[in-house]
């Protein structure tokens, strides 16, 4: 039989002894690998780190401290915010290059940039898209989190005919500035059953025809305009060809009389007389053009009686009127002027057929050898519509202009909103369902900005998110 | 650590805390998910209780190895310590995933996860391991012997081997026990065989085959066992080796040639007792070093950790 010694489970045997010692290579060398990255590499707590930075911060990487202040939390939502370090310490790093906005002043709580801004999360992440979450933490109950009572929607919960409400800057239309779309999407602007003369390609002047022959199928002198939604709605990206680099064409461009009205509604007044036609620079007030006319007709006047030139001009004593042959020139003039002034402000053809005015009603404000107390209503078109949120047309320009906007061809008058609310954008954006909507996105950060997010136009480069100073190479490397 | 039918009530409260501590953290960390904007990680309530827990754990599962160096310790029985290391460090898992966030994150921490997978599996890598072989080598090797002593009762085989040949055939052959040390006081264990008990009546004539084939064939067997190229290697073969030799000796001697192949046997299960004891206990090498890794850059993402928020 086989006999054992005593002590044999004293014994080590080679997988056990293996084992040991492997463990202890194992313990050596992970004692070895930390002390040296701490001994010698500047970049000792960069392995600790979550995972890559956004792209946009990747020169500062391996440099924690750049952005984190050592035993504070980043986040204010972190449960160790209420016990541990200075929240804000690590924002006001970020602040030294994006000075941001503040949201609203009345906020609370106030909340630390990396609560919002998720960093650590890949190259490609994007540190603005942000979750629904991030806005309606405070968005989905606005009194409890507004010192004071917001003027805004106190509930929204996300995009949906729901969730959301109305858009509020197309409520109403602020706009002063006449003017009929129904009409002029009509074939050479028809005038109806009443008659009238239809706008041919003819009575364009030569300079400008081109261009709108170029956008119609029948492109002979006599044929009708017929304008589209693009002749006057041009997005901001270099189509007219105005000079300087346009942008990505975002937003349409404001309608400007000299671009998209001039062609077809040209200021001219027509008085017999040598010098022919008189074209009244737009943007003029009344009392401009009331001195602009008056030199005018005064000049052509002169010239219609060429002995004027000649005749003595006799001293004009302080306190006495000037003599009867001027009265009876200025008679002719100022009847001119009030002529003109009537067709300009009276006749529904030159600027009153667009325009309102402010002062005296227009029939008791044009009287002759008076300049008209009469002001230009600022026309008041907004040039963003969705004040509040961000809109890409060229993101859209796939659909039709009525797709959104489907009520202009039938829109006489300027009050009318054309602008599409919120129904008609969770048609397409909103959560994918068997009930058909197709899922275009419909996260808040789609339309909203939070910092300067009042302003819709304004991009990132306003001046009102640059930083507080500039900064030298080595100290934005060093992020110092 | 067998885990059956007979030992589950030892594992049953164990298993139930295993089963209660996945569900409630899973269900506390889902019930976060719902106020937070991304998976919660480490920094949230339940990620950061989470990571405390899986860490204090993997601290615990250190202690084993303490537990097993100092035996006197009178801190519970092996086997208890060893069924909680089990069914702790596998609680261990769905409390450190949550805590991750379900993200690998940067290098510490995906190398951290790694090395926690590894020791898992490797660990339950073992464990079915412990729970299959020891049956194997109950089934395989009736005369299994202890490890550790193989090397001591592989030169008692031969000693026995020699004294049987010195009585059957009158001489000593090479006195090829007499390097392998019989220590001391002899403490029989295991079970009987021909070779320790028969004792033949004396000096049998014509058995130099035998003494022969002793000292060709089965002294080197014993010596080196089955890594040796040789016929006694293989039941079957060594049957018929046998079978052969008997044919050439007298009657008398064949009870000698059956304690022989008893030896052979023997050798043979001890050998298979090796192999299977190596993959018993080889896992270790993969679950022990990759621990010690573990728990020293576990210290370094805690500091880390909590350095940056």
């Amino acid at each position: 039989m086989p006999r054992l010694a005593l002590d044999c489970h004293k014994q080590v045997d080679e997988i056990h002894a293996w084992k040991e010692r492997i463990g202890a290579a194992a313990l050596v060398v992970c004692i070895v690998w930390v002390a040296a990255n701490f001994a010698f590499s500047e970049q000792r707590d960069f392995h600790a780190s979550r995972g890559p930075v956004a792209g946009v911060h990747q020169m500062w990487e391996t440099q924690c401290n750049a952005c984190h202040t050592p035993f504070a939390p980043i986040r204010s939502h972190s449960w160790q915010a209420l016990f541990l370090g200075d929240v804000q310490a690590s924002s006001q790093k970020c602040q030294t290059c994006h000075e941001g906005t503040t949201h609203h002043a009345g906020q609370h709580p106030e909340l630390s940039c990396a609560s919002c801004h998720r960093e650590h999360r890949g190259r490609d992440a994007s540190l603005v898209r942000l979750t629904d979450r991030d806005c309606t933490q405070c968005h989905n109950d606005l009194a409890g989190h507004h010192a004071k009572k917001p003027a805004f929607e106190l509930t929204v919960s996300r995009f949906s005919a729901q969730g959301h409400p109305e858009f509020r800057s197309i409520k109403n239309d602020p706009g002063k500035l006449k003017f009929n779309h129904e009409l002029h999407l009509r074939a050479g602007m028809a005038p109806g059953t009443g008659g009238g003369a239809l706008m041919t390609l003819g009575k364009i002047p030569e300079p400008l025809r081109k261009r709108y022959r170029d956008q119609q199928s029948t492109k002979h002198d006599d044929a009708p305009v017929q304008l589209q939604c693009a002749s006057c709605h041009q997005l901001d990206a270099g189509d007219l060809g105005l000079p300087g680099t346009r942008s990505a064409g975002a937003y349409m461009l404001p309608i400007a009389y000299e671009n998209h009205c001039q062609a077809c509604h040209p200021l001219t007044i027509e008085r017999k007389g040598p010098d022919g036609l008189l074209t009244i620079p737009h943007r003029l007030e009344p009392n401009l053009i009331h001195d602009l006319m008056f030199n005018h007709f005064t000049a052509q006047a002169v010239r219609g009686q060429p002995g004027l030139l000649d005749r003595k001009v006799d001293r004009v004593l302080p306190g006495k009127l000037t003599n009867a042959l001027d009265t009876t020139l200025r008679e002719v003039i100022d009847k001119n002027v009030e002529h003109a002034e009537k067709d300009l402000y009276l006749s529904n053809r030159l600027c009153a057929e667009c325009h309102y005015f402010d002062g005296k009603p227009v029939p008791q404000a044009v009287q002759a050898g008076k300049r008209p107390e009469l002001q230009t209503a600022p026309t008041k078109v907004p040039p963003v519509w969705l004040q509040h949120a961000k809109f890409n047309h060229t993101a859209h320009r796939a659909m039709e202009c009525a797709a959104c906007h489907e009520a202009a061809s039938r829109s006489k008058t300027h009050t009318d909103v054309l602008i599409p609310g919120r129904d008609n954008c969770v048609q397409c954006h909103g959560p994918t369902t068997s009930a058909g909507t197709p899922g275009a996105r419909f996260a808040c950060t789609q339309c909203h900005q939070y910092h300067n997010g009042d302003h819709a136009a304004q991009g990132i480069g306003a001046a009102r998110r640059n930083p507080r100073a500039g900064h030298a190479i080595d100290a934005w490397i060093q992020a110092k | 650590m067998l885990i059956d039918r007979e030992s589950w009530p030892l594992h049953r409260n164990w298993a139930i805390l295993f089963v209660l501590g996945t569900v409630g953290s899973l269900v506390w960390y889902i019930v976060a998910c719902f106020d937070a904007v991304d998976w919660p990680g480490g920094s949230s309530l339940p990620g950061f209780t989470f990571g405390i827990v899986g860490g204090v754990i993997i601290l615990f599962e250190m202690v084993l190895w303490l537990r097993r160096k100092v035996r006197t310790w009178r801190v519970g029985s092996a086997q208890s310590w060893l069924r909680a290391h089990i069914w702790l460090g596998l609680l261990s898992l769905p409390l450190l995933i949550l805590h991750s966030g379900l993200r690998f994150g940067g290098t510490l921490t995906t190398t951290l996860m790694i090395l926690f997978i590894l020791v898992i599996a490797s660990g339950i890598w073992g464990l079915t391991l412990q729970n299959l072989l020891p049956r194997m080598k109950v089934d395989e090797t009736p005369g299994e012997t202890t490890y550790v002593a193989m090397e001591q009762v592989v030169g008692q085989l031969l000693t026995e081997g020699d004294e049987l040949i010195a009585s059957v055939c009158g001489a000593k052959p090479d006195a090829a026990g007499e390097e392998q040390g019989d220590a001391g006081v002899p403490v029989i264990v295991g079970v009987g065989r021909r070779s320790a008990t028969m004792r033949p009546a004396g000096v049998i004539a014509e058995t130099e085959p035998l003494a022969e084939f002793y000292r060709e064939q089965v002294v080197p067997f014993l010596r080196e066992g089955t890594a040796l190229d040789s016929p006694l290697a293989n039941p079957g073969t060594a049957g018929v080796v046998f079978q052969n030799l008997k044919a050439r000796l007298p009657a008398a001697a064949h009870d000698v040639v059956d304690a022989l192949a008893d030896l052979c046997d023997l050798r043979r299960q001890w050998d298979r007792e090796a192999r299977l004891q190596f993959w018993l206990h080889n896992w270790l090498w993969v679950h022990y070093p990759l621990s010690v890794a573990l728990v020293v850059l576990m210290i370094v993402h805690v500091v880390t950790a909590l350095k940056y928020w």
